[in-house]
């Protein structure tokens, strides 16, 4: 029989806050961390706007990841030594990239796809040298998911989830450049929604066999209950408008649950502001719910897209979504699509249940899915 | 229990299908030019956009498909695909990064934008060989090429993958980078079932042990290549 997997620490680090429960505060409150950039010039760009954290700054030589992970692990208990670490990032060193090209000092090692995993091992003294995943914006979905199933299947005890991602004008200017940034804040599953805002944070969860964490009397903030993972097969950047690969995943992470789709309370979406992403979630939310109004909610509206970290970002708050029974409000969603009416919010709401899914997808056609269910907290 | 049933390769040394070509010649320098007229026998319109690390990741594919008798593509099959590089799509980044520092940006390059991350090759090789499954990258800094095997059997046996490629795909250290391990150009890709087709003649057995070691036909193997000599003379032996 499978293992039940428990979430039993977590802690964020985003433009709105140096831990979750900043963020969580935030996002009720209606409040948005992006604000005009400063860390670079945005005069050739589409969008002057983005979600950065206030005094985040690089020592040295060295990624300015580097100064973001102890202000992460500074809210959390101690990880267990055994551990296995997975990370999740999509570009967190590339900052170091462009002073290398800029000819400024940088410690060009963190530009190495290992690079955050090999920080966490050092940092945490774990045994295990890490595995860092890298799917684009599922990239964090797909880490929870791969340690989740290690622990149902008896492979490991203890997993610690970490990911991180920064607004650097690497990922800015490119973007840019695909006409993907909204000129605007992000406006999350809106009508007049015209493209996302990208975000920087951190977040790491520990995910630990049930049977040990009682053992070793750990809260329990919430249970991972299923997973799915699934390509569109269909184009590298663009989502599949028929959102088949969000809903076989979706799929695959209800029937692991051994859930139907009436016992979702509420869907935590990617919900990035772009018209093809928002239309292809809604696409599959219609097929999966069918007529019933299931509460929808993204939070990019409040803290940006925070690529690879934004599954892990959702998660976290998924879990104090479900502890405080609230739905959260989609900030920036003020006329809905057609589709959305009902469903999504700029208010926050009850949350109507015990089970919350959560869906992200990224370039290269990959989905991710996951439910999570109401822990019994400390 | 899991089987290999496909490899595929380019390197310096050569390229090849496990069944048509049983010696692996891992060669140094550079790699042969990779054109779609190589490695794909049906027009391919995509191929010349793609960046270099995606055409050498997505014609490796090919090859592992087509030894694994898996690359008519008639419908979308639950198939993933796990692939471990050191330096990904870093010349590409390089590359494009050329593009932002003029004129503050304005000029950055879409084209070369998109292959900025690591699985955008895994994303052209799902839409061109109707691949559903998984798909990611792993990296480690202790890799012996094997993470993403492991990765692979892991998911089998903990996330209910029945088929999927493993592999390597990597460039090697770009010219004038001053960091990093001396990688040898190339890439390299296995088929993996977990329940292989009774009528299909596999490569062998290959399993993950508790100890996190990987067992080829019963016997322990430190490393990708190892794997795929073990494979390849296990094919020799056949005499197929």
């Amino acid at each position: 029989m499978a293992s039940a997997v428990w979430i039993t620490d977590t802690n964020t680090v985003t433009a709105l806050g140096q831990n979750l429960e900043d963020l969580w505060q935030g996002l009720l409150s209606g409040h948005s961390a992006i604000v005009p950039v400063d860390r670079f010039s945005v005069a050739g760009y589409k969008s002057a706007y983005a979600a950065t954290i206030k005094d985040l700054s690089c020592e040295g030589a060295l990624s300015s990841f580097h100064s973001l992970l102890p202000r992460l692990f500074r809210g959390m208990e101690t990880v267990p030594a055994d551990a296995r670490l997975y990370t999740a990032t999509a570009k967190a060193g590339i900052d170091n990239l462009e002073r290398l090209r800029r000819s400024t000092s940088a410690n060009v090692s963190d530009v190495l796809i290992s690079a955050v995993a090999d920080r966490v091992t050092r940092q945490l003294g774990l045994r295990d040298t890490g595995t860092n995943i890298s799917a684009a914006c599922a990239s964090s979905a797909i880490a929870i998911a791969k340690g989740a199933a290690l622990i149902a299947a008896g492979r490991a005890e203890c997993v610690l989830v970490c990911s991180i991602d920064l607004v650097t004008e690497f990922v800015f200017s490119g973007f840019s450049a695909l006409g993907a940034l909204s000129a605007t804040p992000c406006m999350p599953f809106d009508r007049d929604r015209s493209g996302l805002t990208l975000g920087e944070g951190a977040v790491a969860l520990l995910l630990m066999k049930a049977e040990r964490a009682k053992k070793e009397g750990r809260p329990h903030l919430g249970t991972v209950l299923g997973w799915g993972v699934a390509s569109d097969g269909f184009h590298v950047t663009a989502p599949d408008p028929n959102a088949r690969g969000l809903l076989i995943a979706v799929k695959e992470a209800m029937t692991r649950a051994n859930l139907t789709p009436e016992n979702i309370s509420a869907v935590c979406a990617h919900g990035t502001g772009t018209i093809y992403n928002d239309h292809m979630e809604l696409t599959a939310f219609d097929q999966l719910f069918n007529d019933r109004k299931v509460p929808i909610y993204s939070i990019k509206g409040a803290i940006g897209h925070t690529v690879g970290a934004a599954g892990g970002i959702e998660v976290a708050v998924g879990l104090k979504s479900l502890s405080e029974g609230i739905v959260p409000p989609t900030v920036g969603f003020g006329k809905g699509d057609a589709r959305a009416a009902g469903r999504v919010s700029f208010k926050p709401a009850l949350l109507p249940g015990n089970h919350i899914l959560s869906t992200n997808s990224g370039f290269g056609g990959i989905n991710a899915a996951l439910v999570l269910t109401k822990g019994q907290g400390a | 229990m899991p089987s290999i049933t496909g490899i595929g390769w380019i390197y310096a040394g050569n390229s090849g299908e496990g069944r048509k070509n049983t010696l692996f010649k891992e060669g140094s320098g550079k790699l042969p030019a990779i054109s779609r007229k190589t490695f794909f026998r049906a027009p391919y319109p995509r191929f010349n956009r793609m960046d270099e690390f995606s055409r050498l990741g997505v014609s490796a594919i090919g090859l592992a498909l087509r030894d694994a008798g898996m690359d008519d593509r008639t419908a979308k099959r639950a198939v993933g695909v796990v692939v471990a590089t050191v330096y990904g799509c870093l010349h590409t980044d390089l590359d494009y990064f050329e593009t932002v520092i003029p004129e503050q940006g304005a000029f950055a390059s879409p084209a070369l934008f998109s292959y900025t991350l690591p699985n955008c090759f895994l994303g052209e090789a799902a839409a061109r060989f109707g691949l559903t499954g998984p798909g990611y990258v792993v990296s480690r800094s202790d890799d012996t090429g094997l993470s993403s095997v492991k990765a692979v059997l892991e998911d089998m046996d903990c996330m209910g993958l029945k088929t999927a490629l493993a592999g390597t795909c990597d460039l090697g250290r770009p010219p004038g980078f001053p960091v990093g391990p001396d990688i040898t150009p190339g890439a390299l890709f296995m088929v993996l079932e977990s329940q292989p087709r009774t009528e299909f003649d596999c490569y062998g057995t290959i399993q993950l042990n508790r100890a996190q070691e990987i067992l080829f036909n019963g016997s322990n193997v430190s490393d990708l290549r190892s794997l795929m000599e073990a494979c390849l003379k296990r094919m020799r032996n056949s005499g197929k």
